[in-house]
């Protein structure tokens, strides 16, 4: 039989209770673990950045859930937080990153995932592509892109207004097509 | 919502053919999901630790206790300090005054060349006993002056 997953709010009560804070947190960490691995690796590429990403976001997130109001959802005060560490690592990184542009280009985003079409010639065009992106840009491509994440969503979790996440992601979309194109 | 995402990418035929073909997938090394929520834990607990080290004060003066016995501390606290200042005893600004003696960056070798080693002792000496003809008042006024 299938284990239920517990709901946020129930997540919430536990774990403002002292005696079972451990073992909610250990489960608000088994139910968003994957989709924000996800999220943070599709920005930072690397496994290692992606963990240490995650650390940062489920510390902050055990320091700040008691005062957590249930304004938004839990998925999105997670992913917001994901998001805001995110950038701050990329933003950190830049200088490094382009310095060492070829390696970080040539990395593939999804590691050793690529399913069926590894080595595909268009899939590492697209990821070098996105690679090139400002870090900013490169967030809302990816949440809606891949992720499919609503632009009212998004707004929340990037904390920019619907209007400027649709012309940021149209922006991104005409400089990928443009470097898929001349390349 | 894919539809909305198709209709988006309508005019970078390329982006849509890459679209249509399916998500890529993201994968993390081997047991990596198993192991992350307990590292995750510990290391949240860890943290927790250190953070309540440094907050020691603020978490238990302020979110244990109610905030009476919290105002009743402060106020013993508040009041006792006053007091220590209030009747200072003499000796207590004997001990002053030797603490700001030895905060003036004198260095004793340095004097020693000027003033013979048996003079020092004598001044300092002659320096106790005229300090001690002091009454309180005279020495806290001079102090304050000073």
């Amino acid at each position: 039989m299938a284990q239920q997953v517990p709901s946020d709010t129930e997540l919430i009560e536990r774990f403002s209770d002292p005696g079972r804070r451990n073992i909610a947190f250990k489960d608000i960490v088994e139910k968003y673990q994957k989709r924000l691995y996800k999220v943070v690796k599709r920005l930072v590429n690397d496994h290692d950045d992606t963990e240490d990403v995650l650390q940062n976001t489920f510390i902050k997130a055990w320091q700040k859930l008691e005062g957590f109001r249930g304004e938004s959802a839990l998925s999105t005060w997670l992913h917001r937080i994901a998001m805001n560490e995110a950038l701050n690592h990329l933003n950190s990184a830049r200088v490094k990153k382009t310095q060492n542009i070829d390696n970080q280009i040539h990395q593939p985003i999804g590691g050793q995932g690529f399913s069926s079409d590894e080595g595909d010639e268009l899939v590492l065009k697209l990821e070098k592509a996105i690679n090139l992106l400002p870090p900013r840009q490169k967030a809302v491509f990816c949440l809606r892109y891949y992720d499919e994440v609503a632009y009212e969503e998004m707004a929340k979790i990037l904390n920019l207004s619907e209007g400027a996440l649709k012309a940021t992601y149209h922006h991104a979309v005409k400089k990928i097509e443009q470097h898929l194109t001349a390349h | 919502m894919e539809k909305d995402i198709i209709e988006e990418l309508k005019n970078s035929p390329l982006l849509l053919k890459m679209k249509e073909r399916g998500p890529v997938e993201i994968q993390a090394p081997e047991g990596f999901f198993e192991q992350f929520p307990l590292h995750m834990l510990e290391t949240a607990r860890s943290s927790r630790k250190k953070a309540f080290g440094f907050g020691f004060l603020f978490e238990f003066t302020f979110k244990q206790l109610s905030p009476a016995l919290t105002l009743l501390i402060l106020a013993i606290a508040f009041f006792s300090l006053r007091t220590e200042y209030a009747v200072a005893p003499v000796s207590s600004l004997y001990s002053e005054i030797e603490t700001a003696s030895f905060l003036t960056d004198i260095d004793e070798s340095m004097l020693a060349e000027f003033v013979p080693e048996q003079n020092l002792v004598a001044a300092s000496d002659s320096l106790q006993i005229e300090l001690q003809s002091f009454t309180e008042d005279e020495l806290l006024e001079s102090l304050l002056t000073n």
